[in-house]
């Protein structure tokens, strides 16, 4: 197996803090919390943040409740992040199928900006 | 990543039946799709409003047609025609008695790829099981520990028994989804000479294997086999245990019956 899609997600300018609500054109309604499949791992590719000045948290849960950041990216001026192709994926893997990942951003002002990133969902590699 | 490629004309396909430790041995005569191999058909055969089982116990009622919801699982589904005329508009894949020369082998891709993927045989029999039966698996089933594979599956299709599949979704997106055949139409032989089947079963004559994964033997199964090559299958040599000669003088009296039937 092996699935990349793309997620999208803006802020809307409703606050100086908030979780993402992520859309997809393999969902059929927007998500804030992404439950990775059992055995498997999401790994998160290039993250390309435009608009108004922001920073944009990873955050991940090994029980689907509590989560901690693991990767954050800043938009310091308006305008957008540079992608960086060169960078290795995010590593976010499913032991228990409950497992979760979300976005959160934060920003001085609601101000709109907007994140747009791959994820592919692939085997987690437990033979290797 | 596993491939999963077709067969051309001349090439050998063993269908391994689990349960029986059995095989039918198939020589491919010629290919009738050959150049368009795929069959684009579209989102998993699930409707608007269809009601289904969640892995947490309750339920979930679809939005949209293709449609699995989030920690949710399709009922058994065929696959219904999109095609005028085919044997049964419930099944695309099935094959009537008549057609005993022919098989499908088809490999179908689900987009996304962490859909999971459940066969039953027949219809609505499951067939996913830990130490040999006395624990079922399968999707909604165990905690989705075993019993299914993500994204891709492969099987033969024979005449005259229709399969079922269960398909799951075990994240928190309700997702849309597709399905993408990759099939063979195979006219086939019944291999029947004693000493090439036992080269090909000891796996000295190169044959691509698929396995019907079974954890009971269902007289569906058991009648198309009989109907379809008026036999359920050689049964496997021991190698080391036994001679080509003695494996031939074994299987010898199976060849008046398939011959009788495709006469």
């Amino acid at each position: 197996m092996g699935s990349l899609i793309q997620l999208y997600g803006t802020t809307g300018g409703i606050g100086s803090t908030g979780t993402f609500q992520l859309t997809s054109v393999w969902l059929l309604s927007p998500v804030q919390t992404i439950t990775i499949p059992k055995g498997t791992v999401a790994k998160i590719w290039s993250k390309h943040v435009t608009g108004q000045p922001v920073t944009v948290n990873l955050l991940y849960s090994n029980d689907g409740t509590n989560f901690r950041v693991v990767e954050s990216e800043t938009l310091g001026t308006t305008g957008e992040t540079s992608p960086n192709n060169k960078r290795k994926p995010i590593i976010l893997p499913s032991v228990n199928g409950v497992e979760a990942f979300q976005l959160q951003w934060s920003q001085t002002s609601g101000y709109v900006s907007s994140v747009q990133f791959d994820v592919e969902f692939g085997e987690y590699d437990l033979e290797g | 990543m596993e491939k999963f490629e077709l067969l051309k004309p001349d090439e050998y396909l063993t269908l391994y039946i689990s349960y029986t430790n059995k095989a039918i041995v198939y020589r491919i005569k010629s290919v009738l799709n050959a150049n368009y191999p795929y069959f684009l058909y579209g989102p998993l055969p699930i409707n608007k409003g269809e009601v289904e089982p969640t892995f947490n116990g309750g339920a979930y009622i679809t939005q949209a047609p293709g449609e699995i919801g989030p920690q949710s699982y399709t009922m058994y589904k065929q696959f219904p025609s999109t095609l005028m005329n085919v044997y049964d508009p419930s099944d695309m894949w099935y094959l009537d008695k008549s057609s005993r020369d022919e098989i499908f082998h088809i490999i179908q891709y689900v987009k996304p790829s962490w859909v999971m993927i459940e066969q039953q045989i027949p219809t609505g029999t499951n067939q996913a099981t830990f130490q040999n039966g006395r624990v079922s698996g399968g999707i909604g089933i165990n905690n989705n520990t075993f019993g299914f594979r993500r994204g891709v599956y492969e099987t033969v299709q024979i005449p005259y028994i229709h399969y079922g599949w269960v398909y799951g979704n075990d994240t928190s997106m309700d997702i849309t989804t597709q399905v993408l055949f990759k099939y063979g139409e195979y006219k086939i032989e019944i291999v029947t000479d004693p000493m090439l089947v036992y080269q090909i079963l000891t796996r000295r004559i190169p044959s691509k294997e698929i396995t019907l994964t079974l954890s009971s033997y269902p007289n569906e199964l058991r009648n198309a086999l009989i109907s379809d090559y008026g036999f359920e299958g050689y049964p496997m040599p021991v190698i080391g245990e036994m001679s080509g000669n003695s494996y031939i003088s074994q299987i010898q009296p199976l060849i008046p019956q398939i011959k009788e039937v495709f006469k």
